[in-house]
């Protein structure tokens, strides 16, 4: 027993060495021109941009969802587009954001349908590339939860650093890279490329989980000790796949109707036909960014008449 | 709990800890612990089903005392029926009830008689199908005094839950399972050895082979009308090693798991995509489930007495069961039917016990003629698995008409080139073709490593094993779900 132990160990050592060597070793030049490279800038908007502010939080279905310079002209207020990825999970995204806020702002806070069921919230591989390639000062943010949501993806992300093509010929695409983004944080590289074709989502079937409101809910109340304002809309969201995943999305209405929450908007209303998406459910071509941006002015605004204050 | 997640990397080696280290000295304790860590285990997706298998449990281990002292022949039988009833009845109740409702309102309809009635929003417990063919061997086996029943619950119950194989298999006999629970198990050094090398392979053929190939089969499958008919065949073939890869490395993963803890179960694959015809084959594929069919079904209903007809019956009645156990869809149980229908030559023609031994035994190369068919048989399959991988019988019926029609267009060539070039790249081709070929190297092995590099120098053999291992680190992450799971 203690020689199978001892030399199991022994097997193991060389692994977990050459593991450690690569998840330390630094960012390769593939990885330096990805999206999600795009957050420090993000972060420097959050630094410099003047109040008043919005400020835009949620997966790639806001980045490639909104158009921020029509909010501006209509809101009169500075916009900040944060979203970068769906998968670098809501409470990461949160927690980077509250460093930053102002007394004043409003965030309108966007999660796809995804984030209320299982551990999306708690993020995955994309997060583990956040904090190891961008930033890893970063990993204050992350709980338990979310360091078993990235562990399984740190010995791929190791041995990429060992890939001679993460060195090579690096060519930047056009969509997904650190500079797809424009002024405010918004994806536009894609607004002159045609719709491409893909598969719509099925439904969503695994368990929802409470705990992605009770954080928006403590997240509004630290918001409110800065002075701003939290606002929670719903994702653009392709028709089929909506249809597809109705109850899930219920679920999700409702569930935020109960909450203390202010909720801006209802799912149907972002229902996006399937002929305003560009290559994924939660994406937009430009006639859906536009679209898109109408509808959630409208309801900024409505909220704003409604008496709801915006300290 | 996935055998491919994080979760069961920290779970397995705590509990081989406590087995050994902490209660090795203690048999009962150690049966406790193995009934413990496998309701932890199968509670990790939904605890709630729990229930289910503790009430199986207790209604066989109950039926089974009572077999014991019951001398009367139709009291024995009627608890046999119990045991059957309670058993296939949850089986039933969960996995088949909206199927044969839907197809129940579908006859009637047909005949012009409107039927309403609701279909349940029902969750299929994992694995339910597993557990429930073990624990009705038990009860088979005492009915016939074939085994003696147990007096022990907790090693009843660690045989009922035993985790390694709970949710996907081995489908263990009684007859040798359990009694593996009432010995005092000491660590064997070789046979932990052994084990962590099967677990290694299990895991490659899972995360590098099966879930590699999920992704274009998927893609290809869900996107059918949209590609040519030379790309259907290699959505087909994608599906066929993925299938092999998901379902033979789970059992070795469960088979490795055990050796850990001092069992033996029994082999689920036998090399089956090197079998020379079909009686081959499914003598080498879910060897568990195949001979379970045979022994409490096929033999009761006459086996292969009584003459042709009735083989043919029995074959078919088998075949179109095993589909049918695969799920509550009709592509099963033409899969299972389509099996049936290869098979009736080699029957009719008493050939189907032809092929016993391993294909090109001592050699290399295979003969032209074991070669040959061989890819016959593996073309058969990979047909049959159209079925089995499709939505519904109209998905599989015009995946298979889009195959043959579009096999002749010469622009369809150019997007399957092009797919593989583009989109699936070299590497995975490489890798499967790899694969292919240590599985021909080990094919006289329990699997395919079990007898290679053991005679190299220990440098050159600890190589292929960190090759294994980077190869799962660097195809891994995406912690798919096992197909038998649904089952």
């Amino acid at each position: 027993m203690k020689r199978f132990i001892i030399k199991l160990t022994i097997f193991v050592f060389p692994v977990l060495g050459l593991f450690l060597l690569g998840i330390f070793l630094p960012t390769t030049p593939r990885a330096s021109k990805s999206l999600l490279m795009a957050s420090i800038n993000k972060n420097l908007l959050l630094q410099k941009t003047q109040t008043p502010r919005i400020i835009f939080v949620g997966g790639s279905n806001l980045s490639f969802g909104l158009n921020c310079q029509i909010i501006k002209d209509s809101l009169q207020i500075n916009p900040i587009n944060t979203a970068i990825h769906a998968s670098i999970g809501i409470k990461y995204m949160l927690d980077n954001t509250l460093e930053y806020v102002k007394n004043g702002d409003i965030i309108v806070l966007v999660p796809e349908y995804n984030h209320f069921y299982r551990s999306l919230n708690f993020g995955s591989e994309e997060l583990m590339r956040t904090v190891f390639d961008v930033d890893l000062e970063n990993i204050k943010y992350l709980n338990i939860y979310q360091f078993v949501n990235i562990i399984p993806y740190l010995p791929k992300y190791s041995l990429t650093k060992f890939n001679p093509t993460e060195y090579l010929n690096v060519n930047e695409s056009d969509v997904y890279s650190v500079n797809s983004f424009n002024e405010f944080g918004d994806t536009y590289t894609h607004w002159e490329i045609k719709q491409k074709k893909f598969a719509p989502y099925g439904a969503i079937n695994t368990e929802f989980n409470y705990d992605v409101l009770k954080y928006i809910e403590e997240f509004n109340i630290y918001l409110k000790r800065k002075g701003a304002t939290l606002l929670v809309s719903f994702p653009g969201f392709q028709e089929t796949s909506f249809n597809n995943s109705k109850i899930a999305i219920q679920k999700v209405k409702n569930e935020l109707m109960k909450s203390n929450l202010m909720i801006i908007g209802t799912p149907e209303r972002y229902k996006i036909p399937d002929s305003l998406m560009f290559n994924s459910p939660y994406h937009l071509n430009k006639k859906g960014v536009d679209y898109r941006t109408k509808l959630i002015i409208e309801d900024v605004k409505k909220a704003r008449t409604h008496n709801i204050v915006f300290n | 709990m996935l055998f491919n997640s994080i979760d069961f990397a920290i779970f397995l080696p705590i509990v081989f800890i406590l087995y050994w280290f902490v209660i090795d000295k203690n048999l009962k304790l150690q049966n406790f612990l193995i009934v413990a860590a496998s309701y932890l285990f199968y509670g990790w997706w939904d605890w709630r089903f729990l229930s289910l298998i503790l009430f199986s449990t207790i209604v066989d281990y109950t039926i089974g005392r009572q077999l014991r002292n019951e001398e009367n022949q139709l009291k024995r039988k009627i608890l046999l029926w119990t045991s059957i009833l309670v058993n296939l009845g949850f089986l039933g109740f969960f996995k088949y009830y909206n199927f044969f409702l839907d197809n129940f309102i579908t006859a009637f309809s047909f005949f012009g008689t409107e039927i309403k009635a609701n279909s349940l929003n029902i969750i299929l417990p994992v694995g339910i199908s597993f557990y429930t063919f073990q624990t009705l061997s038990y009860s088979i086996d005492v009915y016939k005094r074939k085994l003696e029943p147990t007096k022990d619950f907790i090693a009843f119950s660690a045989f009922v839950s035993f985790f390694p194989q709970l949710v996907a298999g081995p489908i263990e006999r009684a007859t040798h399972l359990l009694p593996q629970f009432y010995k005092k198990r000491t660590f064997d050094y070789s046979k932990a050895v052994d084990g962590m090398r099967q677990i290694l392979w299990g895991l490659f053929k899972k995360i590098v082979i099966a879930d590699n190939c999920a992704e274009y089969a998927n893609l290809i499958f869900n996107n059918s009308a949209d590609y040519s008919g030379s790309t259907l065949v290699l959505g087909a073939l994608f599906f066929t090693f993925q299938i092999y890869g998901d379902f033979s490395g789970y059992s070795d993963i469960a088979i490795g798991t055990s050796r850990l803890f001092g069992f033996d179960l029994m082999r689920n694959f036998n090399f089956p995509y090197f079998s020379r015809d079909i009686a081959e084959f499914w003598r080498r594929w879910h060897i568990s489930l195949s001979t379970w069919f045979r022994d409490y079904l096929y033999i009761p209903l006459g086996g292969s007495r009584g003459g042709t007809w009735m083989k043919v019956r029995n074959t078919f009645i088998i075949f179109i069961l095993s589909g049918f156990w695969h799920g509550a869809n009709w592509t099963f149980i033409v899969w299972g039917a389509l099996n049936a229908i290869y098979f009736l030559p080699l029957l009719l023609t008493n050939n189907n016990r032809n092929n016993l031994e391993t294909i090109a035994q001592g050699k290399f190369f295979p003969s032209i003629k074991e070669f040959s068919f061989m890819l016959l048989t593996f073309g058969l399959t990979v047909f049959a698995w159209i079925f089995f991988r499709a939505e519904n019988i109209g998905h599989a019926w015009h995946f298979i008409q889009d195959m043959f029609i579009g096999l002749t267009t010469k622009s369809g060539y150019v997007q399957t080139i092009n797919l593989l070039y583009w989109k699936i790249g070299l590497a995975i081709p490489t890798i499967i073709l790899l694969f292919i070929l240590v599985e021909w190297l080990g094919r006289e092995g329990q699997y395919a490593i079990s007898a290679i590099g053991l005679k190299w120098k220990r440098p050159i053999r600890y190589a292929m094993y960190y090759a294994i291992i980077v190869a799962i680190f660097w195809f891994g992450g995406k912690e798919q779900q096992f197909i038998y799971f649904q089952f």
